[in-house]
C-alpha cells in the first residue's frame, strides 16, 4: 500500500546533471522519516520537489492521495515547511509574522498560545533576526503547523544549535509526533536520525543507497562484519557535555 | 499542542482554496506594518526631495531686486541719490542701496551681486554710473531704473506738471509663476520614482536571499498576490511622502494649486499612477541585479537619466532638440510635466490624457517584462 508520501523514480537534471537520479521510496502516515546523506547528496532537491518548490524532471511524487504535478496548491494546503537557514518578513514582530502566515494559508490561529507551546511566550514582541538559534528554529517550526498540515518537511532543524537546544528541539518534534504528524526531516547528524527517525533513507550522488530502520541499518553492517576500531563505552561526550553544563536550553 | 491536527480528522479544511484577494489585502496590511516602523528608513527618504523644495522655494524670494551700490563717500545728500533713497525705503520697493568701499563694491559688481555702482559725477547735480560687462542684464536694469528717475528730476526742474507724451501703465492680474511651481512638482517625481525603485528591489533581493519570498511561496499565496501587496504598501509610503512635499510646498513656500483642493487630488492620482508603474520598474531591476551589490548601479541606470533629462531639476526645452525627443518620452517626464499642467496652468486629468497613456504604456510594459523574468529564488 502507498504511505503518505509515495516518491516513484523521481529524477531532477540540472544541465545534463542528474542532482537526483531515479529515487522510489514510502513515507507512512505518522511516522518521523529521516533523509540522510553528504552535502550535495540531493536531500534538499528531493524535499523540494515532494514541497512542490521544484518542478521534478520527471517520476511522480503522491501526497496524501493527491498527484503533486496536477495539484501542487491543494499540497500547500496540506504540508508545512521549515526551509534550510530561511528568514522571515522583517520588521514583524513573532506574534504579526504568525498571524500573516495565517492569512497565506488562509487560516485563523491564536498566535500567543502557538508561541507559549514553543516556549516563546516571552518573544511575542521580539523580532526574528534578534533571537538566539535556538529560538529561531522553535519559531520556524511553529510557522510549519499554522495550517495543521498532515505532514510537515524539516530541513536540517538543528544545524548550528548547541547541545541543549537541539536536545530540546528533538523533544518538540517528538510532540508533533505523538499527535499525528508524518515528520520528514534531513540531517548531517548520525545521533540525530538515530535518536529521532523511525525509518530513513541515505542518499548519496542522488540516489538512495539504503533504507529501514535505524536498528535494521546497523544490523546490516553489523552482518557484513564491520567492527568498530574503539571500545563502545556506556556513555558519550555528548553524555558527559550535558551532565556537566545541564538540559536547560539557554538563550 | 493545540494547533496540531488531531489523526483522522475531517479533511474538509483543506479542499477551501483560501481567497487570494483576502490574502493580498493582509499581506498589504502587514508590509505597511513593517514599512511604516521603520521610522529612520522614511524620514530619511524625505530628506532629499525636502531640501530641494526649501532651497528652489527660496529662490525668486528677494529676487528680482535692482542692486545698486554707493560709495561710502558720495554725498547723501545729492539729489539723484535722495530721490533713489526715497525709492528704496518704502515698503516693497524694486530697488536695494549696497553701501561700501570702493573695493568691496567693484568685486560685489563683477560678481554680479550688484548691477552698478554709483559715484560722485562731474557737478553737484550729476552722478557717475559704473556697470560691468559681467553682468549686463543688472546694468541694464540699473540704467533703465535711473533714467526714469531723471527724467521725473528733469521734468520738475523744468517746471514741466503736465507732460505732453505719457503711456499709462495697466497691470493685467496674473498669477505669478515662480520656481517653486516648476520646482514642486520635478520634486515629487523624483520623490517617487526614489521610492518605487529603491523601494521594492531592495527589498525583494533580500527576501530572495533570506530564502523569504521561497517560504512564502510554499504556502497558499501565489506570488503574483505577494507581489501586488508589496506594490500597494509601497504606493502607499509613496503618497504619503507626496502629501508631505506638497504640505510643505503649499504652506512653507506659497506653492499655489490652480484650483484648489480638486487639483490636490488630481496631483494624487497621477502620482499613483506614476509610482505602480515605477514600481513596475522596480520588480524588474530587482529581477535583472544579481545581488545588493551592482542593484544601485542598475537603479541609478534607471533614474539618473530621468532626473537630468525629464525636467526635475531644469526645463526639459531647455535641452538639445534630440535630447528632448527623449527626455519627454520618459516615464518620469510624462509624470513631472502632468503634474505642471494640472498644479499650475488648472488642466484637469481629462485634458493630460496623452501623458497618463504614457505612464500606463511605460507601467504596462514593465510589468510584462518583469513578470517574464521574475525569481522566487
Amino acid at each position: 500500500m502507498d504511505g503518505i508520501i509515495s516518491v516513484k523514480n523521481l529524477v531532477k537534471n540540472y544541465d545534463q546533471v542528474a542532482a537526483v537520479d531515479d529515487i522510489s521510496f514510502q513515507v507512512q502516515e505518522g511516522e518521523i522519516f529521516g533523509l540522510l546523506g553528504p552535502n550535495g547528496a540531493g536531500k534538499t532537491t528531493t524535499l523540494e520537489m515532494i514541497e512542490t518548490l521544484r518542478q521534478p524532471t520527471s517520476g511522480l511524487i503522491t501526497i496524501d492521495g493527491i498527484d503533486a504535478a496536477q495539484n501542487p496548491q491543494e499540497i500547500k494546503r496540506r504540508i508545512g515547511i521549515q526551509l534550510q537557514s530561511s528568514g522571515f518578513y522583517p520588521g514583524l514582530n513573532l506574534v504579526e509574522l504568525l498571524e500573516m502566515f495565517a492569512i497565506m494559508y488562509g487560516v485563523t490561529v491564536d498566535p500567543a498560545k502557538m508561541l507559549e507551546e514553543f516556549q516563546l511566550k516571552d518573544k511575542a514582541k521580539a523580532f526574528y533576526d534578534k533571537m538566539s538559534g535556538g529560538q529561531k528554529q522553535r519559531f520556524s517550526l511553529c510557522t510549519t503547523l499554522i495550517n495543521q498540515p498532515r505532514i510537515i518537511f524539516l530541513d536540517e532543524p538543528t544545524t548550528g544549535l548547541d547541545p541543549q537546544a537541539r536536545v530540546n528541539l528533538w523533544g518538540v518534534i517528538q510532540e508533533i509526533k505523538k499527535k499525528g504528524v508524518t515528520v520528514v526531516i534531513t540531517t548531517h547528524y548520525m545521533d540525530e536520525a538515530e535518536q529521532l527517525c523511525d525509518r530513513l533513507a541515505i542518499m548519496d550522488h542522488g540516489k538512495i543507497i539504503s533504507e529501514g530502520t535505524p536498528v535494521e541499518l546497523i544490523d546490516q553492517l553489523l552482518k557484513s562484519g564491520f567492527q568498530r576500531h574503539t571500545e563502545v563505552r556506556a556513555a558519550t561526550l555528548e553524555d558527559v557535555f550535558l551532565n556537566l553544563t545541564g538540559r536547560r536550553i539557554r538563550e | 499542542m493545540s494547533n496540531i491536527a488531531p489523526p483522522n480528522n475531517n479533511e474538509s479544511r483543506f479542499n477551501q482554496a483560501p481567497s487570494q484577494l483576502l490574502i493580498a489585502w493582509g499581506l498589504t496590511k502587514y508590509a505597511l506594518k513593517a514599512t511604516l516602523r521603520n521610522r529612520s528608513s522614511l524620514v530619511f527618504s524625505l530628506i532629499f526631495p525636502l531640501v530641494f523644495v526649501a532651497i528652489f522655494g527660496s529662490i525668486g524670494n528677494g529676487g528680482g531686486k535692482i542692486s545698486l551700490g554707493v560709495l561710502d563717500s558720495l554725498n547723501k545728500n545729492q539729489p539723484i541719490y535722495a530721490a533713489i533713497q526715497t525709492i528704496a525705503s518704502q515698503s516693497n520697493a524694486p530697488v536695494k542701496i549696497v553701501s561700501d568701499s570702493e573695493a568691496n563694491l567693484k568685486t560685489q559688481l563683477n560678481q554680479s551681486k550688484i548691477g552698478a555702482i554709483l559715484e560722485p559725477g562731474a557737478s553737484a547735480t550729476s552722478l557717475k554710473v559704473v556697470t560691468s560687462t559681467a553682468n549686463p542684464q543688472g546694468g541694464a536694469s540699473a540704467q533703465t531704473f535711473l533714467n526714469g528717475i531723471l527724467s521725473q528730476l528733469n521734468l520738475r526742474a523744468a517746471g514741466v506738471t503736465k507732460p505732453t507724451f505719457t503711456v499709462i501703465n495697466q497691470d493685467v492680474a496674473g498669477r505669478q509663476y515662480r520656481y517653486i511651481d516648476f520646482a514642486l512638482p520635478g520634486q515629487i517625481g523624483f520623490s517617487l520614482i526614489s521610492i518605487a525603485t529603491f523601494g521594492i528591489a531592495f527589498p525583494l533581493i533580500t527576501l530572495r536571499k533570506t530564502l523569504v519570498l521561497k517560504r512564502i511561496f510554499a504556502t497558499a499565496a501565489k506570488p503574483i498576490t505577494f507581489v501586488v501587496s508589496q506594490c500597494l504598501a509601497r504606493s502607499v509610503q509613496a503618497m504619503l511622502q507626496a502629501a508631505v512635499i506638497l504640505g510643505v510646498g503649499i504652506w512653507g513656500f506659497h506653492f499655489t494649486l490652480a484650483h484648489g483642493w480638486v487639483t490636490g487630488v488630481e496631483l494624487f492620482v497621477l502620482s499613483f499612477l506614476a509610482v505602480l508603474a515605477f514600481l513596475g520598474f522596480g520588480i524588474l531591476i530587482g529581477n535583472i541585479a544579481r545581488d545588493e551589490q551592482s542593484l544601485p548601479i542598475a537603479i541609478n541606470l534607471f533614474n539618473l537619466p530621468q532626473i537630468l533629462l525629464a525636467g526635475v531639476f531644469f526645463p526639459i526645452d531647455t535641452l538639445p532638440h534630440w535630447v528632448q525627443v527623449i527626455g519627454n518620452n520618459l516615464p518620469l517626464a510624462y509624470l513631472t510635466t502632468a503634474l505642471r499642467k494640472v498644479a499650475n496652468d488648472g488642466a484637469s486629468l481629462v485634458t493630460v490624457w496623452p501623458y497618463i497613456l504614457g505612464i500606463v504604456a511605460w507601467g504596462v510594459a514593465a510589468y510584462l517584462i518583469a513578470s517574464r523574468i521574475f525569481k522566487s529564488e
